[in-house]
């Protein structure tokens, strides 16, 4: 993977220029934003929003994992015909079972399921019930995983069978995951891996380049955390102005009058309590509050939502944004997260319908022929927790692979419980993957069997990193622009 | 001409409705013209054609009232193609079936529980088992057939969700699910009955 180099001002023209004198005779050139296409591809998005007269708890979790398991094994199954078919290990050929239980001592065949893996040390609430004498405090861990003792099974409509061999060690697997695993069944009951196969990359639909020489950029951004407060750091604006093309010399309002879309990729909202009424608060006034409605209103701080509203506001009169949420945005919590709704918001939406729109997490966007799938970072962050490795993009590319956005959902990630169809599945491969919220920017491309190019792209936190990341439409260039004052130490 | 008058029996616990909405007028002239003509005929409904509405030829109406009625609804085409919804509460926790392939015939016809073809096809499903069937007796086959319907793992879970909703769930998937137990559950009986229509744990999970 590369990490491209941060694209600032640094352009000869703009350092002198706003340094230098006034001129007599100075033209300020407009620029303006060329209009574009940017839809949501309701096919899919109109899955993720759930409409409050269709939803439904009665229904348990195994119908989701029924629908990805029915759904993606044939797909895992095609790839592992071409891959095994007509193999033969020690002069046996092998074979195709139905179900995970047919398989017999000796043979070797494969067999297709969804991946569970037991952990030991993921938190069971039935530890909970069980220790019902003593608590100890819970050890927050960031990772849950432990790789000598967890046990890796395969499970399908029959049942389950253990995995062995050192073949699955290695792999990247998560629970929920439809794999095919070829190999044979040892005395012990277990299954022992020789091979594995996913489904890989679903089909991309082929990318409609525009014949313009003008640029066009999407950019990404996550992380805001705007909290209106006094401390509010100079960069969100610095970041608006600069969107708005009113930062810096001509050069870079002519970068940013290339920007056709912002995305505004979870987390905006602050969740820090405003400083001031904790100091109001003593012992003989809280008793005094008043509980209006059921909750106390004075313990509301409205800042960070005045002032991302107007933020927003001032931006979708020069750019479409979209804002869509992160784990920490009033919405609902479970993945997938409804679209933030729009009366938090009273001055932006008055751009709804034109040029604001608020969406779902995870969200699917055609912009000018780019066809993106964007996430606010939920299931990445969940899979890191279950597994080894720290490789956020490798974990991106292989939820292509598994041509699954989110599976670790419903096991580990709170999802709802779908009946008709698993949302989450990718039925076709994106050109851009991005996931919010992420600790650094890093990005890269992944190349599919078929000739899928899609650019995965991990947009760091902007409340930390100052980054906004900008992809370019047509050539799936990816720049970042960095936004720091002078001696706050980031790079 | 005015719509009929509302019977009493059907509005006690449904939402207020607006006078003004025709279709929702055209659900309740349709189910008492149902109630009305199987009154007025004194036999279970048995159109002749599976396109049309209830053809007024067909059956004896003589009142008025209900021949006013069978010529409103005949214009309106798209209210034919909806499910009724039983109750306003199952308007809000069930989904609408939506009108997937295959397409509901219009008309819903009684369930003729001696068909010989259910007969033909559950001794079919059974034949894989190595035992008979216990404590069975008194059971019609329409129940056995939707039970065991209901126990094929192929089609995923049933718990939360009428047969209905499953077996359109498996036709989605390309699962192929029977056609005879989808004709089960678009009749009357199979809209109606707690017993055809919700799967073999409703009411226990």
């Amino acid at each position: 993977m590369n990490i491209m180099a941060p694209v600032a001002s640094t352009s000869t023209l703009d350092s002198g220029y706003l340094l230098s004198d006034p001129k007599e005779d100075e033209t300020f050139p407009m620029f303006e934003r060329r209009a574009s296409s940017r839809e949501l591809i309701s096919k899919y998005n109109d899955e993720f929003v759930l409409k409050n007269t269709e939803k439904t708890y009665e229904q348990q979790y195994a119908s989701l994992y029924f629908l990805r398991l029915t759904v993606l094994k044939p797909r895992v199954s095609k790839v592992a015909a071409e891959a095994w078919n007509g193999m033969s290990i020690l002069n046996q050929e092998v074979k195709a079972v139905d179900r995970v239980l047919d398989v017999r001592q000796g043979e070797f065949c494969w067999i297709v399921g969804t991946v569970y893996i037991e952990m030991t040390l993921k938190p069971n609430i039935l530890d909970e019930i069980t220790k019902e004498f003593w608590t100890t405090a819970p050890i927050s861990k960031d990772k849950f995983a432990d790789p000598e003792n967890d046990a890796i099974m395969l499970e399908d409509e029959s049942g389950r069978v253990n995995l062995v061999g050192s073949t699955i060690k290695s792999e990247l697997l998560v629970t929920g995951c439809v794999v095919a695993v070829l190999g044979s069944e040892t005395t012990s009951g277990d299954f022992d891996v020789v091979d594995i196969r996913f489904p890989q990359l679903a089909p991309q639909l082929p990318r409609k380049m525009s014949t313009g020489h003008e640029r066009k950029y999407v950019a990404l951004v996550s992380g805001l955390e705007v909290s209106g407060d006094v401390h509010e750091s100079y960069e969100t604006s610095m970041l608006f102005e600069y969107l708005m093309g009113e930062l810096g010399g001509s050069d870079d309002s002519k970068h940013a009058s290339e920007i056709i879309h912002v995305i505004v990729a979870g987390n905006s909202f602050s969740n820090r309590r405003s400083p001031f009424s904790r100091d109001e608060e003593s012992p003989d006034n809280s008793q005094k509050r008043k509980k209006k409605y059921g909750y106390d209103s004075s313990s509301y701080n409205s800042k960070p939502t005045e002032a991302l509203d107007s933020l927003l506001a001032d931006l979708s009169a020069s750019v479409s944004v979209d804002i869509m949420p992160g784990d920490q945005d009033p919405t609902n919590y479970s993945y997938p997260q409804q679209p933030i709704n729009a009366a938090l918001v009273p001055r932006s939406r008055r751009f709804l319908g034109s040029s604001f729109r608020s969406v779902s997490n995870p969200c699917w966007w055609d912009i000018e022929g780019l066809r993106i799938l964007g996430t606010g970072g939920q299931p990445i962050d969940d899979i890191f927790k279950y597994i080894e490795g720290d490789d956020r993009l490798q974990m991106m590319e292989t939820c292509l692979r598994w041509q699954h956005c989110a599976p670790t959902a419903p096991d580990t990630l709170w999802s709802y419980p779908f009946r008709d169809c698993d949302p989450f599945i990718l039925n076709e491969t994106p050109h851009l993957f991005f996931a919010g919220n992420q600790p650094e920017f890093k990005t890269t491309i992944v190349v599919g069997e078929d000739g899928q190019r899609v650019r995965l792209v991990a947009v760091p936190k902007f409340s930390e990193t100052g980054k906004v990341v900008l992809v370019d439409v047509d050539s799936l260039a990816a720049e970042v622009v960095t936004f720091a004052l002078n001696g706050t130490g980031r790079d | 001409m005015a719509p009929p008058k509302r019977s009493q029996s059907s509005s006690t616990n449904k939402k207020p409705l607006a006078k003004q909405v025709r279709l929702t007028d055209s659900f309740r002239q349709r189910k008492q013209l149902a109630a009305s003509l199987q009154s007025v005929t004194g036999k279970k409904l048995q159109p002749q054609s599976t396109t049309e509405v209830i053809p007024p030829a067909a059956s004896q109406i003589t009142s008025d009232k209900v021949a006013e009625s069978a010529r409103e609804i005949e214009t309106e085409d798209e209210v034919e193609s909806q499910e009724f919804p039983e109750t306003p509460e199952e308007d809000v926790q069930r989904e609408t079936d939506e009108q997937v392939v295959p397409v509901e015939p219009d008309v819903v016809e009684p369930l003729d529980y001696d068909d010989p073809q259910y007969e033909a096809y559950f001794d079919k499903t059974q034949k894989v088992n190595i035992a008979a069937p216990i404590h069975q007796q008194g059971v019609s086959t329409v129940v056995r057939i939707l039970k065991n319907f209901d126990l094929t793992a192929a089609y995923g879970p049933t718990v939360g969700m009428t047969r209905l909703q499953r077996w359109r769930r498996a036709d989605k998937l390309g699962l192929k699910p029977p056609e005879v137990v989808y004709k089960i559950l678009i009749s009357k009986e199979g809209k109606s009955m707690d017993e055809l229509r919700e799967g073999y744990l409703y009411g226990q999970i």
